[in-house]
């Protein structure tokens, strides 16, 4: 089930074909560009609706206190912050990016909260995670798998970190099911996104590959089968909102 | 429906924490219930509701999984549970099904409606003490006056239809009857067994 571009030396950024070793910095590009107005343009792009996507997130995690959480391209830490209030004193989280940027900006973000003492941040590439084996109860990637490289490496390397019995949730932009909903996806993407992105924040470019990058993701069932195929079990998908975002959730036994 | 239930839930979860501050006893009720999660399946709205402690601090999710004590019942079974005491005997009455620690679901019971908020203390943080006292003080003869506009309407409605329609009796002809019938009846089974003693003799 490994996808093409997992096997050839060329990927995509957005709807570009780009040698797979230019991806990562041209990624990076992106995300320093839109790092200190992270939070502000989720907001307003997806109206506020993203904290409900990531709360149940949070809600299918089952994470318990004692836990050990990765919140990989964890971002600005809406998961984190969250992770650290239920996995208290005794649990920890380690927010992961591989973007200092935004690390950078969800640790000073966290910080003023008040949210110290269990929480790490560790500047990692999902493809080669610097974790020991079998190390955390739970692994969630929100957001970040569709700009991974080599996806197929990364569910792989993920899966290999967590504990016998972990779970993996992965929230990711997807394919929305009824066709008269695609359709005004795609008007909004393609049209008033990238207009928001200029007038927010000063960056057409970076929220026109956010929306190509949606749509060269990997629709719900074919995420599912490449969970399944790193090692995965009991893989399954809960769509939201129509499928424009879908939450998957595999286990390792 | 997921999002609907989540941005409720967002809303619910800190607006709960916050008023159980106002109540002096939620510290003890806490300690108790820490690591503990009581789940509520309502049958007739098919609405998973899971509350946990972790920390001194309520957590409110849609997802039942895992959870200490499950609980299965209406919605007008959940507005029993109130009071912790008549778990049991729903229990009994077929009115709840109670799976895992009974205690758990007791504990959230008492911390969550068998609660003593201080509500004055609460609204006068927003409002101010002149007043919120005035506020209570309108409540408080609301309050009054619609209980004694209920106990008139009911003494109204009670006189027009027994004394005046005639369309219902009145409690002591009711009272007869009920006393009449269980004679009757004491009378009914009496003749029965002497039926079935003749019966056995012949």
């Amino acid at each position: 089930m490994k996808s093409e571009q997992d096997q050839t030396d060329k990927t995509h950024f957005g709807y570009q074909t780009i040698d797979k070793q230019d991806k990562e910095k041209m990624v990076a590009g992106v995300f320093h560009s839109v790092a200190a107005k992270y939070d502000i343009m989720n907001d307003l792009m997806s109206f506020g609706v993203h904290r409900l996507w990531k709360r149940y997130t949070i809600d299918a995690s089952a994470v318990r206190p004692g836990n050990k959480v990765l919140d990989l391209a964890g971002g600005t830490g809406d998961l984190t912050r969250k992770f650290s209030e239920i996995v208290g004193e005794q649990g920890q989280v380690v927010l992961a990016d591989i973007n200092d940027s935004m690390i950078k900006v969800g640790r000073e973000k966290l910080h003023n909260q008040g949210y110290v003492g269990n929480i790490e941040y560790v500047q990692a590439n999902a493809e080669a995670l610097p974790f020991a084996d079998n190390t955390f109860d739970l692994v969630t990637i929100a957001f970040g798998l569709r700009n991974v490289t080599n996806k197929d490496k990364a569910l792989a390397s993920i899966f290999r970190v967590l504990k016998p019995g972990g779970r993996l949730l992965v929230l990711e932009f997807s394919k929305p099911q009824q066709d008269w909903l695609n359709k005004a996806y795609d008007f909004y993407s393609f049209n008033i996104l990238p207009t928001m992105g200029q007038v927010i924040a000063n960056d057409k470019d970076s929220y026109q590959y956010l929306s190509e990058s949606i749509r060269m993701h990997p629709d719900q069932d074919t995420l599912k089968g490449m969970m399944e195929e790193v090692g995965f079990e009991q893989v399954q998908y809960t769509n939201l909102t129509g499928g424009i975002v879908a939450l998957h959730k595999g286990f390792k036994f | 429906m997921v999002l609907i239930q989540q941005a409720l839930l967002s809303i619910a979860e800190p607006m709960l924490n916050h008023v159980l501050q106002y109540d002096s006893d939620a510290s003890n009720k806490l300690k108790k219930l820490n690591n503990k999660s009581l789940s509520v399946e309502l049958t007739d709205l098919s609405v998973n509701l899971t509350v946990k402690v972790f920390d001194n601090k309520v957590f409110v999710s849609g997802q039942s999984e895992s959870a200490d004590c499950v609980i299965k019942t209406s919605l007008d079974g959940l507005q029993k549970l109130s009071d912790a005491a008549q778990i049991t005997a729903m229990i009994r009455q077929g009115q709840l099904d109670l799976e895992g620690d009974l205690h758990v679901a007791q504990g959230f019971s008492g911390l969550l409606m068998d609660n003593d908020i201080d509500w004055q203390e609460w609204l006068s943080e927003y409002l101010g003490d002149a007043m919120t006292f005035k506020l209570s003080q309108a409540i408080k003869n609301q309050r009054t006056y619609w209980v004694r506009k209920k106990r008139d309407l009911d003494y109204t409605a009670q006189s027009a239809l027994v004394d005046e329609l005639r369309v219902t009796p009145d409690r002591i002809e009711v009272e007869r009857f009920v006393a009449d019938v269980d004679q009757l009846n004491a009378q009914t089974e009496r003749l029965t067994l002497e039926i079935q003693k003749l019966k056995a003799q012949l």
